[in-house]
């Protein structure tokens, strides 16, 4: 090795050396985490060198997925990186949120397929026609960004929603369809939507209600709610996606006065409950999944209201937080999620003598989501298909 | 293995400089070569037989010519060559543009052809390179295999270049001043590659794909330039932040190769231009094909085909779709007007305005690049002079404008060589308070690099309920 007239400046060598040997330590020490409740997945584990695995390449790849997931500090790295963007670089979206004013975040609606988006139109029309006999209704409610229009970052893109939800309420014949997009513009004021979470509020589910109570026949105007606040510290989807941790939501409940028993049945589980509420996931990250414990292929609540009418719900998660509304006007609601339910709305509706049929979705699922289509697809529909 | 993940950053380098440090020198060849073979096998162990073949052939290749020339048998010298430059290119067009070959001459393809292999676009060209020196004696074979396969392998350039010419490796590998402080400069062009693709090109990257997914046929003027300007700097950002790190790495190992990009966006001419983007790739094309076919000291006529023959070429060596080649023969227009129509007049023209308008062209040529066609081109290229689509300047140009403009400012000014020459004047400074600043700032490049590896992986995974 050549000897050094002076003795070269090592600065920057050792600045690198030290941060990347710190790392190193650390990831090495610190024990590996399963689960991310910022982000609320499982994280990815040491991997396993098989001979498969590394013949076929996999090794690397799940080794760097595992490095990054472990990663000392993930959290805080994701709120460097969120700030930069947003602070420093002005970044409006990220990872398909908007930045809104005043840590609004929203989710930005994917586009609807018009092929699969007519195809469920025309499958609830079916369903309609051939159980003339029970009350069809249906609500598809907005997302927060075709509501929330003040919290937009400037200049963002106006909502399509207002004109797709027109549209799709045009094509239905036969069923009552409840459109609460004015409703919710002029009431816009009043946290109908979660700052942190794609979700509506309690609140935004009880101004829906009373919309959709009158076109149900129910004379929503009896009922008295307590309104609780179970949560201040709630941080959703949105700002796992975005990275953006600066916002806390509240979680209120709404039950009403007097007494309701029920009882609460998940096909997914051998449990019964007394309650839609499961308080438990409040010490968790999902704390939206207080209502109905998230989504089940099928939830059936039994209450002792004594109306005669049973409610079948065909619904996303959209509406586990709408179904305390309900209870004081069924004797039974069947909640359906077609995402999760095999079933078919033929056998549900005759096992159940259902009464009463409320779709209930966000416009976001509503316009891409295809299992619906699937789930509402008739007997006879299937008899004729397998003649061709 | 990815130069801007974790494993790489993280492990792989500081373990590399350190067991290279430890090495005795003579080994240090056969160190590199082990560290790149693992390099390579990380990400794809299938790439290694490929690439292990097309060493063993072009190494055997490469000493056959170096026997032919010094016994002076030229014509079979030529047929050897020729054998060696049909193989590597015979490699790269199966894997990279048998289906596109077969598509445009009417076949469709019903079988898979397997993964491109990575880096194949520049070790056949380092390969190529090797052969035509050995032959032309510029330089003679690597005798040692192990040379030999760093030459073609070394993991600082195996994966996106630059294209080191032979006779300029050859000798470094033979020998090499190795200093400490070559370790010290290496890092530094590292972490400012690093932190140029990650931070810079990434977040341009992501504006980028948002314009590119708006509905072509009603997008503003202002909005089809915006998603040209993200691209055209996410695209310098992300190749010449590669560029640095690798010619860093080189550095760290006690290579030296020359830059890749000078500052292309400072071009006052198109000329200009292409002797500061991807400077490798012109040099090869240069060295390999222009100068072989007669370079400038032909006809007008034959130095017209001859540079549209390079330009082709270049096009279609960047992918297999009908764009890079128009790319290509936009550029080759452009170049010709300049040489033979405007030469004198553009001497009159102030630099500033040069400089503006090369880069304008420079603009509308990535438009093409960046098309899955030339149809979804041409209506591109037609939004941004104003032909259909909504105005000058709707809501959303003033949504991205208000979204990526800070970014992009910041893009542009760091495209410019004035950051460069203030940090190197700062570099400079033999005090001790200069030096602190100047190592900071690293850290600070180094920790916000890291923040963006380590979110970029953050999923967008939405909870089952949704």
């Amino acid at each position: 090795m050549p000897s050094n007239q002076k003795s070269p400046k090592l600065w920057i060598t050792c600045m690198f050396m030290v941060i990347v040997i710190c790392f190193d330590i650390i990831a090495l020490v610190m024990p590996d985490k399963d689960f991310s409740e910022t982000e609320n997945r499982m994280l990815a584990q040491a991997p396993v060198a098989s001979s498969k695995s590394i013949t076929e390449g996999t090794l690397g790849e799940d080794a760097e997925k595992y490095l990054s997931d472990q990663f000392a500090f993930r959290d805080a790295w994701s709120n460097l990186s969120f700030f930069t963007r947003s602070m420093l670089f002005g970044q409006k979206e990220m990872n398909g949120v908007y930045i809104g004013k005043d840590g609004f975040l929203m989710l930005i609606p994917s586009e609807p397929a018009r092929e699969s988006l007519q195809k469920k139109l025309s499958a609830i029309n079916a369903v309609t026609e051939k159980y003339g006999e029970i009350n069809h209704c249906i609500a598809v409610i907005p997302n927060a960004e075709a509501i929330m229009t003040n919290k937009l970052p400037s200049y963002a893109p106006a909502s399509k929603q207002p004109q797709q939800l027109d549209d799709i309420s045009r094509s239905f014949r036969g069923i009552t369809c409840c459109n609460v997009s004015e409703l919710f513009k002029k009431h816009r004021y009043e946290e109908l939507y979660y700052h942190t979470d794609h979700h509506w509020t309690s609140r935004g589910a009880y101004l829906a209600f009373t919309a959709i109570a009158s076109d149900m026949q129910i004379q929503a105007d009896d009922t008295q709610y307590d309104i609780y606040t179970v949560s201040d510290s709630f941080q959703g989807t949105l700002s796992s996606k975005s990275g953006s941790h600066g916002y806390n939501d509240t979680i209120e409940i709404y039950v009403p006065k007097g007494e309701h028993p029920i009882s609460v049945r998940y096909s997914d589980s051998t449990e019964t409950s007394g309650s839609i509420y499961q308080k438990d996931f409040l010490n968790t990250k999902d704390k939206y999944a207080l209502f109905l414990g998230g989504n089940h292929p099928i939830v059936t609540i039994t209450t002792t209201a004594d109306t005669d009418r049973t409610l079948m719900l065909i619904k996303d998660s959209y509406a586990n937080c709408f179904a305390q509304f309900l209870t004081p006007y069924f004797d039974q609601i069947i909640i359906v999620d077609p995402r999760y339910c095999y079933d078919s709305v033929d056998m549900l509706i005759n096992q159940y003598e259902i009464t009463d049929l409320l779709y209930l979705y966000n416009a976001d699922t509503f316009m891409t989501d295809t299992s619906l289509t699937d789930f509402l697809t008739l007997e006879s529909d299937n008899s004729e298909q397998s003649k061709e | 293995m990815s130069l801007t993940r974790v494993f790489f950053v993280f492990f792989f380098l500081p373990a590399s400089i350190l067991l290279y440090r430890l090495t005795p020198i003579k080994v240090r060849n056969a160190l590199l070569l082990l560290l790149s073979l693992f390099f390579i096998a990380w990400g794809s162990p299938a790439d290694l037989i490929l690439i292990g073949l097309s060493i063993v052939f072009n190494y055997f290749t490469a000493l056959e010519l170096d026997e032919l020339r010094r016994a002076k048998k030229v014509r079979q010298k030529k047929l050897v060559l020729a054998t060696g430059i049909a193989a590597n290119t015979a490699l790269l067009v199966f894997f990279k543009y048998f289906i596109f070959l077969l598509n445009s001459i009417g076949i469709g393809v019903h079988f898979a052809v397997p993964d491109v292999p990575i880096g194949i676009s520049f070790f056949t060209f380092s390969a190529i390179s090797c052969l035509c020196d050995v032959s032309n004696g510029n330089e003679p074979a690597l005798k040692n295999p192990v040379d030999f396969a760093l030459y073609i392998s070394f993991f600082g350039k195996i994966t996106s270049g630059p294209i080191v010419k032979f006779s300029d490796m050859a000798k470094q590998i033979r020998q090499r001043n190795m200093t400490v402080g070559s370790v010290e400069g290496g890092l530094k062009l590292f972490i400012v590659g690093l932190s140029k693709k990650l931070i810079i090109a990434g977040s341009l990257g992501k504006l980028f794909h948002a314009v590119k997914a708006e509905d072509l046929s009603s997008m503003s003027v202002a909005t089809a330039w915006l998603g040209a300007l993200f691209y055209s700097l996410m695209l310098y950002y992300d190749f010449s932040g590669y560029s640095d790190m690798a010619i860093g790495l080189g550095k760290i190992f006690g290579f030296s190769f020359s830059k890749n990009f000078d500052h292309p966006y400072i071009s006052d001419s198109m000329t200009d231009f292409w002797r500061r983007w991807h400077i490798s790739l012109g040099a090869w094309f240069r060295d390999y094909v222009y100068i072989p076919l007669g370079g400038s000291r032909v006809s007008k006529r034959r130095n017209i085909i001859n540079l549209s023959v390079v330009w082709v070429l270049t096009g279609l060596w960047h992918g297999a779709n009908w764009t890079f080649v128009v790319w290509g023969l936009y550029h080759l227009a452009l170049l010709l007007i300049e040489k033979f129509a405007l030469k004198n007049f553009l001497k009159m023209i102030p630099r500033m305005i040069r400089i503006f308008f090369t880069f304008i062209l420079a603009v509308i040529g990535w438009t093409i690049f960046f098309s899955d066609n030339i149809s979804y081109a041409w209506s591109y290229l037609l939004r941004m002079f104003g032909a259909g689509g909504s105005g000058l300047l709707d809501s959303v140009g003033k949504y991205y404008l208000t979204s990526g403009g800070i970014l992009l400012m910041t893009a542009i000014i760091g495209a410019t060589p004035l950051l460069a020459s203030l940090g190197s004047r700062i570099d400079k400074k033999e005090s001790t308070a200069a030096q602190l600043c100047v190592t900071a700032f690293f850290a600070l490049l180094l920790l916000g690099s890291t923040a963006f590896m380590i979110s970029d992986t953050v999923s967008s995974f939405l909870y089952a309920q949704f």
